[in-house]
């Protein structure tokens, strides 16, 4: 897939850059070739496919890897606005997004990012735009959720210091669960190449805790899980936030703790939207597995953008009019842009992790 | 001008060179301020006085009075139902006395018209004005009047008797004990026998000797407290001057030696001598100017029949405020019209560069209060005083500072690029820089560097600055972000071949490359791009401080560490308070509080807070005070969590952040922090 995907891009690149000259356009921002994110870029990629076919257009938008980097993400974004994109869809992660902000400013080119939950993403700026709720809106949730739903009182907290997802995940937790009277017992944090941090959970397990929040990435907790051997870990309810989208974490967490929950922007049972099912079947039969949180979120993402684009609108035209996207009805909830360019009233999938499948749908609260 | 050369200057002081600044004063058609003069030549031989006497019958004129002129007013003569009972104070109007009032056998304080003023008819009006303006206000934080006379050959006004000292006679001891190294000061008298808990509090001050109501046995000022003594005179003297503006009086001439210290260590406001209503702008021609020169605002300092209204006396009290905080004048000039030239053209420093102890809120406040633009002022003394009030409170104060950029806009539209030079520090003067490039041509940002670069000794930096310099001036917006990029690529690329020593020093300098290539537009996409790079780097410094044997290499490493923090990304700033909380020392955590002071980054705070806890070293306890005023709830939650890891009396004074605070969550958790105490 990674091949094709890059063959892709080449074409793209040559089409473009060759001999279209500076026509307004559509640009995607993906990270399809680094080793972290790119699981997820991909499974984006197949949603923005999709959702290109499903929109009915001949009209082809142009894909820059972003090599799941900072610097990667500014340059990707710089050869878009050279060719001519007046508005860009992506990229997924926090750090990436808080670096696309900037140049989206100084371009005044809006993005739209499927899935960055940073607060600080779109904060004070009017070029940027996301699709999904934010950490602070998922830790409200998943903390009210502990408190009232689990009755958790006291929790660690374990932190991946190395990136602003989890550190802000963590913090507006931290919040909102002292606000409802929960006790922080303690923030560990790690660095997620450090080899240090393999012993973490046993060092949760060793405190007086009824869980802990694993605010990193899936295949970090996992690794976590996997070396931790504490007698006292089989009591532990263990949450997370969207980042715990992994496979190899769902495949480990159930044989450790007592329980697992995490926050997720979509699930496949959820029974809220009719429109959810025909979504699912079309991509299921396409790819053989169901859609992620990253397939569906970039489906809606790139639909909506399709939507409303216009050539004939520079990028402040094309921030008008995604500040103007209202009831408009997504896969993964129907989107109204509120003026800070957040989508209002996105409500927040609880899943249960469980042994031997995909984790369950819990709930969807919205806020 | 620092304390120091002052008394220096008076040592030295020739007669020749008193007469010399005495005629500048002169040549500056204002009333002769003799505590000023007082202030300047503190050991003034007597030869010098009598020169000064001189000099003041010159002026006697014109707009001052000779003091010394006509028949001296004895100790024990009487002056209708007044007796002499001793000396109090001198001003540029006339002597103030310690009187028995006989009819009703109470101690007033007389303020005594000499004769030969009686023929200067301004200086009559102006001692008409004073005892009518007192007499229209009534309220404990100012001197009452009880009496005045105008008649024949003696004019009069007996007020309220004020026991204590008046600020400039404080300040001026404490510059002398500050010279001398001393924590308290006592300012005179050796045996004390005060509540010491009272004097932590600022409050209690003087006790007194019989019969010498200007030599109390003591006062003693807790320097460890002395900002919030400082802040609550401000605040008292707000509250007079709340009421005289409500009055329709406008003093025109707050200045510390006008604001007398009483006893019970409350202060109260004297000398209405040029006070005039508000509505009442006639008396201020072209070139007539009022007030003590350090002390006057920039209205009234230029003087272009400008409108002076109720800010020129707050301005007035922000100056004395500042100077009560850092003893040093903000516009002392080398005489009367250079400092006038100063307060309208220059910015003070802030006070904490000064002091680098006093709360940034204090500074805030203050710096507001001496806004050169009337409007950006605090409006009203009940502002000014309510914002003093709730730093007291420890309460979020209104008053914003103004950002680097704001300040360097401020000095840009101004001009003045030396000033910035001569002290802040070298990313601001980077920053300065790169606003010029950013608005002007190329040519006038190399004029702008040649200039820095004369104040820059550090090689390292200077070519960093060189190199910005060219690349500011020669390249297209595209092409400079491009370098941006690299740099923060090459920066990565050496800490990946693990040349950390290389790497810290790359980072140090590519703030000051950035900020003058990009002007303030490069700053995010630096923090972007170098974000990850820096949380390594920070680990890095960890893992060194690790294999350090000695101390003096983990210090070495801490120092390294501290200069990466001038303007510290959020998670940056939390991933080093992580590190420091591990490996490092108070200094280095108040280097990190410092750098977050003034930011609204709570990652950054609460993280520090952490930190703080987790290295239990109750010297850095004064930064969480800082920190605890922050109208961030989740902050200040952590300063609760912070708790345990400081002193007492610390605690105690945290302590007052937390009864008042609304937030229930923080309440509940303030309880258990109590509980767990005990
Ligand atoms: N009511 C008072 N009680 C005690 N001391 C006073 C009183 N009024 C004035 N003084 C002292 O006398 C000095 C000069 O008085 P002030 O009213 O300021 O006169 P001037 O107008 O001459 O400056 C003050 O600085 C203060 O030290
Ligand atoms: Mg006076």
């Amino acid at each position: 897939m990674r091949q094709r995907v890059a063959a892709l891009l080449v074409l793209f690149g040559l089409l473009v850059g060759g001999c279209v000259e500076r026509k307004p356009t559509v640009g995607v921002l993906l990270p399809l070739t680094s080793d972290d994110l790119s699981g997820w870029g991909n499974e984006a990629y197949e949603g923005f496919m999709l959702a290109v076919e499903d929109s009915g257009t001949e009209f082809q938008p142009i894909v820059q890897d972003t090599g799941g980097t900072v610097s990667g993400t500014i340059g990707a974004f710089e050869a878009l606005v050279r060719q001519g994109a007046t508005v860009v869809i992506g990229p997924i992660g926090t750090d990436a997004a808080k670096a696309a902000a900037v140049v989206a400013r100084r371009h005044q080119v809006p993005f739209l990012t499927p899935s960055a939950t940073g607060v600080e993403v779109t904060a004070d700026n009017p070029f940027a735009f996301r699709f999904c709720y934010d950490d602070g809106d998922a830790a409200e949730a998943l903390a009210a959720f502990a408190r009232q739903t689990l009755d958790l009182k006291r929790i660690a907290v374990v932190v991946d210091l190395g990136t602003s997802y989890s550190v802000g995940l963590a913090g507006a937790f931290e919040e909102a669960f002292s606000r409802q009277r929960g006790v922080i017992v303690a923030e560990i944090g790690y660095w997620a190449d450090d080899p240090s941090s393999a012993d973490v959970l046993d060092r949760v397990a060793a405190l007086d805790v009824d869980g802990a929040l694993m605010a990193g990435y899936g295949g970090d907790v996992a690794r976590m899980v996997r070396a931790a051997s504490h007698e006292r870990l089989g009591e532990l309810v263990l949450l997370g936030g969207d980042g715990w989208d992994s496979d190899e974490l769902r495949e480990i967490l159930p044989t450790k703790v007592r329980d697992a929950y995490h926050t997720s922007h979509f699930h496949v049972d959820d029974p809220r939207e009719a429109s959810v099912t025909p979504f699912v079947e079309r991509y299921t039969a396409v790819h053989q597995v169901p859609p992620s949180d990253f397939a569906a979120l970039m489906y809606d993402s790139t639909r909506a953008v399709l939507s409303v684009f216009d050539p004939s609108l520079d990028g402040v035209g094309m921030a008008k009019r995604l500040d103007s996207i209202r009831e408009w009805p997504g896969v993964t909830g129907v989107i109204s842009m509120n003026p800070e360019g957040n989508p209002t009233e996105k409500g927040i999938v609880l899943e249960r992790v469980i042994l031997g499948g995909p984790s369950r749908f819990v709930e969807r609260t919205s806020r | 001008m620092p304390p120091d050369r002052e008394t220096d200057r008076s040592t030295h002081a020739t007669p020749a060179r008193v007469v010399r600044d005495m005629s500048r004063v002169l040549e500056v058609d204002h009333p002769i301020d003799a505590d000023e003069f007082r202030r300047r030549y503190p050991r003034l031989p007597d030869a010098l006085k009598a020169i000064h006497r001189r000099a003041e019958r010159r002026a006697g004129s014109g707009a001052s009075t000779d003091v010394r002129d006509g028949r001296h007013v004895g100790i024990g003569s009487e002056l209708d139902d007044y007796r002499i009972i001793g000396e109090i104070g001198r001003g540029g109007m006339g002597m103030v006395y310690e009187a028995e009032q006989l009819s009703l056998g109470r101690r007033v304080a007389l303020k005594v018209l000499p004769s030969g003023a009686l023929r200067n008819q301004r200086a009559v009006d102006r001692f008409r004005r004073e005892a009518t303006a007192v007499a229209r206000l009534s309220h404990p934080r100012i001197v009452a009047v009880h009496g005045f006379n105008i008649s024949g050959d003696s004019a009069y006004l007996a007020m309220e008797l004020v026991r204590g000292l008046d600020l400039a006679d404080i300040v001026d001891k404490l510059r002398s004990a500050r010279t001398h190294g001393r924590r308290f000061v006592l300012i005179s008298g050796p045996d004390l026998d005060v509540d010491v808990s009272e004097w932590a509090r600022g409050r209690k001050l003087v006790g007194t000797v019989p019969g010498d109501p200007r030599a109390p046995e003591g006062i003693v000022i807790d320097l460890r407290n002395y900002q919030h003594m400082a802040a609550s005179i401000a605040a008292d003297a707000a509250d007079a001057l709340r009421h005289a503006h409500a009055h329709g009086i406008i003093h025109r001439d707050i200045k510390p030696s006008n604001l007398l210290l009483s006893e019970n260590g409350h202060v109260k406001l004297s000398d209405f001598g040029l006070a005039k209503g508000i509505e009442d702008q006639s008396l201020t021609k072209t070139g007539d100017f009022v007030g003590s020169p350090a002390y006057v605002s920039p209205e009234q300092a230029s003087s272009r029949r400008a409108r002076i209204d109720e800010r020129s006396d707050i301005y007035s009290l922000g100056v004395t405020l500042y100077e009560l905080l850092t003893l040093h004048q903000p516009f002392a000039g080398k005489d009367v019209a250079d400092a006038l030239r100063k307060i309208i053209t220059k910015d003070p420093p802030p006070p904490t560069r000064i002091n680098p102890r006093l709360s940034r809120d204090l500074e805030t406040i203050v710096m507001k209060a001496i806004e050169k633009d009337p409007d950006k002022r605090y409006q009203s003394a009940a502002e000014f005083g309510d914002d003093l009030r709730r730093f007291l409170n420890y309460e979020p104060i209104l008053a914003r500072p103004l950002g680097p950029i704001g300040r360097l806009a401020r000095s840009m539209q101004r001009n003045r690029i030396t000033w910035a030079l001569a002290g802040m520090g070298l990313t601001i003067v980077a920053l300065l820089a790169a606003l010029t490039v950013q608005g002007g041509s190329g040519g006038r940002a190399s004029v702008i560097l040649q200039e820095v670069g004369r104040t820059i000794s550090d090689p390292e930096t200077l070519g960093a600055l060189q190199s910005a310099s060219e690349l500011a001036v020669d390249l297209s917006p595209d092409e400079r972000q491009r370098r941006i990029l690299e740099m923060a690529d090459e920066v990565t690329r050496l800490l990946d071949a693990g040349d950390l020593e290389l790497v810290l020093q790359r980072l140090r300098t590519i703030d000051v490359k950035v900020a003058l290539a990009m002007g303030s537009a490069g700053a995010p996409l630096l923090a972007e791009t170098l974000r990850s790079t820096k949380v390594r780097t920070v680990r890095a410094v960890r893992d060194a401080i690790g294999r350090e044997t000695t101390a003096q290499g983990r210090r070495r490493w801490l120092l390294a560490l501290e200069r990466l923090l001038g303007d510290p990304d959020s998670l940056v700033a939390k991933n080093a308070a992580v590190v420091l909380g591990e490996v490092g020392d108070s200094t280095s955590l108040g280097r990190l509080v410092d750098a977050l002071r003034e930011r609204d980054d709570r990652v950054g705070k609460v993280a520090v807070l952490r930190a703080i806890a987790a290295l239990g070293d109750p010297s850095v306890a004064e930064h969480v005070a800082d920190i605890a005023r922050s109208p961030d709830p989740w902050v200040r939650f952590h300063v609760l969590e912070t708790l345990e890891a400081l002193q007492p009396e610390d605690l105690e004074l945290l302590t007052v952040v937390f009864r008042g605070d609304e937030t229930g969550w923080i309440q509940h958790r303030y309880r258990m922090a109590r509980e767990g105490d005990r």
